[in-house]
């Protein structure tokens, strides 16, 4: 079931196509990244989701009312005058529900202001009005989120944590009669996209490039795994030619092995047992060959192998 | 917290009300005070032996002095402050904050324009308070029942220029723009005012009309500018909610 479906979004301003037409589908309890390069028309498909802006073309099927549709923005502004926790409780009291101070503590604990809860938002940093931008955004008990690069004001482990809750809140839990929530992410960093989210539509121009799972994405390009281990890696070598879902295995430099396999998901399921079984001390394993990152400077038609003005054009 | 609570909150942090009623009481208290010290002041210092001679300063006369001060100084800080108070727009993410939670711009302008107006209104009372209590001491008893009617003149004329303001503030992005339009049009006004044939309708006719109803027999006209004033400032708030309600952020 989807939560969320577009039918030939499309959007300009004046002569500039921000939206030419994208046909979006967000399955419910999804956790959907939406990636592309600067001004690839991110923004300005979230904001026409959040009821900011009018469509200038194209329909939009939401699986819920619109006031169970939060938006977080990628710079959230608050009034100044403000605390974190009047913040939370206005964003609450503003959708009309009922005043709940012990869930707004939860939601401050849950995105880590719980410390600076009394404090105006007037002196926070960015980092922390995203933190409560994404603290806004949940209050309400949302059906969709949609979050704007929420992690990119935060520092590493900043990152990881709020990643952590967006993937969270679209686990489902058995004790939420209304089931879990739908989250679209945008995000410049692959990584978090690759991190926590399963599905994934690339944007480049104001279009849509691909639409689909992470895993397949992967798998369409970059059928290929590298193991590093120490040496020798002579027992392991023989193991994984033996293994039905390798295609074949070399042996690159020492200790370090390309599996070029036949089936991505028994892959990934098999190989700890396989070096398990042969007593290897893995140093690293990932991926041979292109990476999302490729894939996606392939996609968008970006990247730092195109010449600066073609790329800048991209963007 | 809900709309109502929050603009209330607004208007004490902001100090945007102690603004409002410092400039009406100053207003208020000082404006009797120069008159009853005028005559003294034109003739103090080195005058080469010209002596100034002034008809006695009157209760009147010091009425007259603050409904010219309110008219003016009280306009403009009430423009002001109401600006910077109901630009809703000027900062993107956080129209967008109050957009995606009151989807209805009836809901997102309503508590702002009447909160921020009902401080207007107050200060306007503690300052007509003030004068009267000044101009009492100084010279003597002020019609009250006059006074009142007069007061709820000026309240209908700061009604008025809120509404202008807010209507401005759903075209304009910035304070600086609402209030620089609401000002221009509120001297527009005070300018077609002196052609005759009009002036008794226009709303400006209503912000000094405060001595006008403690002089007996003066006010006579002043219902016009009471419909147009009305009139105007729902019009101006329904026109504003339009406004909103088509604007993308």
């Amino acid at each position: 079931m989807s939560a969320l479906r577009t039918q030939g979004l499309a959007k300009a301003y004046g002569r500039t196509q921000a939206l030419a037409g994208i046909d979006l589908d967000v399955p419910a309890g999804a956790v959907y990244g939406l990636i592309g390069p600067n001004g690839s028309g991110k923004t300005t498909a979230l904001e026409i989701l959040a009821g900011l802006r009018r469509p200038g073309a194209g329909q939009i099927r939401l699986a819920m009312p619109q006031d169970r549709v939060a938006y977080a923005p990628d710079a959230p502004e608050f009034e100044p005058w403000l605390t974190a926790a009047e913040v939370v409780d206005v964003a609450a009291g503003l959708l009309g529900r009922p005043r709940d101070q012990a869930a707004v503590a939860d939601i401050l604990r849950r995105v880590g202001l719980a410390d600076a809860a009394r404090r105006r938002v007037g002196g926070f940093s960015r980092g922390m009005r995203s933190r409560l931008g994404l603290a806004a955004a949940m209050i309400g008990g949302p059906l969709l989120l949609l979050a704007d690069e929420p992690a990119a004001a935060l520092d590493p482990g900043g990152r990881l944590e709020v990643l952590e809750l967006l993937a969270g809140l679209a686990s489902p839990d058995p004790a939420d009669p209304e089931g879990p929530v739908t989250v679209i992410v945008s995000s410049h960093d692959l990584g978090d996209i690759e991190r926590i989210c399963g599905r994934i539509a690339v944007m480049a121009r104001g279009r849509l490039v691909y639409q689909g799972g992470v895993g397949e994405l992967l798998a369409q390009a970059s059928p290929a795994l590298r193991v590093v281990v120490r040496p020798p890696a002579g027992t392991l070598l023989a193991a994984l030619s033996a293994a039905p879902w390798a295609g074949s295995v070399t042996q690159v430099s020492p200790g370090e092995l390309r599996i070029d396999v036949t089936d991505q998901d028994e892959a990934e399921r098999r190989l700890p047992a396989v070096l398990a079984d042969c007593g290897a001390r893995l140093i690293e394993v990932g991926r041979a060959g292109p990476s999302l990152q490729d894939i996606f400077f392939d996609l968008t038609g970006t990247g730092p192998s195109r010449a600066p003005a073609e790329a800048m054009a991209g963007t | 917290m809900g709309p109502w609570r929050l603009e209330l909150i607004r208007a004490w942090r902001t100090r945007r009300m102690i603004v409002l009623l410092a400039a009406f009481v100053i207003v208020g208290l000082g404006d009797p005070v120069l008159t009853y010290l005028l005559p003294r002041l034109v003739n103090r210092g080195p005058r080469d032996g010209v002596h100034v001679i002034l008809p006695r300063q009157t209760a009147l006369d010091a009425i007259t002095g603050v409904a010219g001060s309110l008219a003016e100084l009280g306009t403009l800080v009430v423009a002001v402050v109401a600006a910077a108070t109901l630009v809703f727009d000027g900062r993107p993410a956080l129209a967008a904050f109050y957009r995606t939670r009151l989807r209805r711009p009836v809901r997102l302008v309503l508590p702002r324009y009447l909160v921020l107006t009902a401080a207007a209104l107050l200060a306007l009372a503690a300052g007509i308070l003030a004068a009267w209590y000044e101009t009492t001491v100084l010279f003597g008893a002020v019609p009250a029942a006059s006074l009142a009617a007069g007061s709820g003149l000026e309240a209908l004329w700061f009604c008025f220029v809120t509404s202008l303001v807010v209507a401005f503030a759903s075209v304009a992005r910035s304070a600086g723009a609402a209030a620089g339009s609401a000002i221009a049009v509120l001297l527009a006004l005070a300018l077609l005012g002196s052609v005759t044939v009009i002036s008794s309708w226009l709303p400006t006719r209503l912000s000094d009309s405060l001595p006008d109803l403690i002089s007996p027999g003066s006010a006579g006209d002043i219902w016009h500018a009471v419909l147009v004033a009305a009139v105007g400032a729902a019009v101006l708030v329904v026109a504003a909610v339009w406004r909103l309600g088509r604007r993308e952020l």
